[in-house]
């Protein structure tokens, strides 16, 4: 696909501790602006479904509140997003797995282990992708630097933007 | 796009506004003008708060304070404790950015372009001031003892750098109490600068209560 074709698509935003999903090759999952955040792309490369989380911390161990977004825990929201993507036509065999995202945006030594969540979102969502029985086939993570991350469901293609460069994953 | 069968949220938390004639409204706009007052010295234009608030939002909101996520913008975080605790985060945009250093080091405009260690300590130093003077309009109402850290700059995107409060907001709940306020110059051009305060505990936060 051209960038000029790219162009011309519905970007549909994911949101912190959303995920979305999608079959329409018309459309692009776009998680923007992720820093500790991680986001996780699977698309499976037979039924061209798709989709595209945005979580926040790695697990929902310490939370004691019954209704919280399970979405923005990378420990729930994997699971929900795999069986998801089955019920849509998807097969785990099939499915690509490339994520982005978990860096430590503050690097003063004072606040990083208070803010820096990045490497253990990384860490997290490794462990419920290879806990899902996929791989990873593509990663861009860690690191001081923002990114927006995009997956094209027409053919599966993941694109990370970060200080300026575009890149596919 | 695919509707999933995922149950909804059922916790959505509602947007809960203190009206700008309630004592918190007073408090932040009194607060917000205090800013505005030392923004424009810094700048040297005259600068006013624009829509000075207090709200209670559904933490995907976060990354879309003050513009689109994917912006890259300059960002100075501070934190605050004593009494109270939590995050002051100052928003410029580029443009805001570059101006504001050049008034600041006596350059001609259009001097600044990228931001290295000079300029990102003149923001610092802009952060530290308008911060200041939040708080102390602030103290000065509730009678809260604060402190204030020294800033720490960032140029990055929106989103990347808001989801350093959005981590901590995330791990308390769904929501966040925003106190933000925007600034503009008395004509029609926007500053783009967005000063965003969060207290760690929310509509329980010692500053909070103590000004309602």
């Amino acid at each position: 696909m051209t960038v000029a074709a790219r162009t011309k698509l519905t970007q549909i935003p994911v949101g912190l501790g959303e995920i979305k999903y999608t079959n329409n090759a018309q459309e692009v999952l776009v998680a923007y602006g992720l820093g500790s955040c991680v986001g996780i792309a699977i698309w499976d490369n037979s039924s061209g479904v798709a989709g595209l989380a945005h979580v926040i911390l790695p697990t929902s161990v310490a939370s004691s509140r019954p209704n919280d977004n399970p979405l923005k825990y990378a420990d729930r929201a994997i699971p929900l997003m795999v069986n998801e993507l089955r019920r849509l036509g998807g097969n785990p065999s099939r499915m690509v797995v490339k994520i982005a995202g978990g860096a430590q945006m503050l690097k003063s030594a004072g606040r990083s282990e208070v803010f820096n969540i990045g490497s253990r979102n990384v860490e997290q969502v490794r462990r419920e992708i290879e806990r899902a029985g996929l791989r990873i086939s593509g990663e861009d993570v860690l690191g001081h630097q923002g990114r927006t991350m995009s997956l094209y469901p027409s053919d599966g293609r993941v694109t990370v933007q970060s200080a300026g460069n575009l890149r596919d994953l | 796009m695919v509707q999933p069968t995922l149950p909804k949220r059922i916790d959505e938390p509602a947007h809960h506004v203190f009206p700008e004639d309630s004592p918190v409204g007073r408090a932040i706009a009194r607060a917000a003008d205090a800013v505005a007052a030392a923004l424009s010295e810094l700048s040297g234009i005259q600068v006013h708060a624009s829509n000075p608030e207090a709200n209670l939002l559904p933490l995907a909101d976060l990354p879309n304070i003050g513009g689109s996520p994917g912006d890259t913008v300059v960002t100075l975080f501070l934190t605050y404790d004593g009494t109270d605790s939590g995050q002051i985060i100052l928003i410029y945009n580029l443009d805001q950015a570059r101006a504001l250093v050049d008034q600041m080091l006596w350059n001609p405009p259009g001097t600044t372009f990228d931001f290295d260690e000079m300029e990102l300590s003149a923001l610092a130093e802009s952060a530290n001031i308008l911060g200041s003077h939040f708080l102390t309009a602030i103290a000065n109402i509730s009678g809260a003892e604060l402190d204030i850290s020294i800033p720490e700059p960032l140029v990055d995107l929106r989103g990347a750098t808001l989801s350093i409060p959005a981590a901590a907001a995330a791990s308390s709940g769904d929501s966040f109490l925003s106190i933000r306020s925007d600034f503009e110059s008395d004509g029609a051009s926007i500053l783009g600068t967005t000063l965003l305060v969060i207290p760690d505990r929310g509509v329980e936060s010692v500053m909070m209560r103590s000004l309602t």
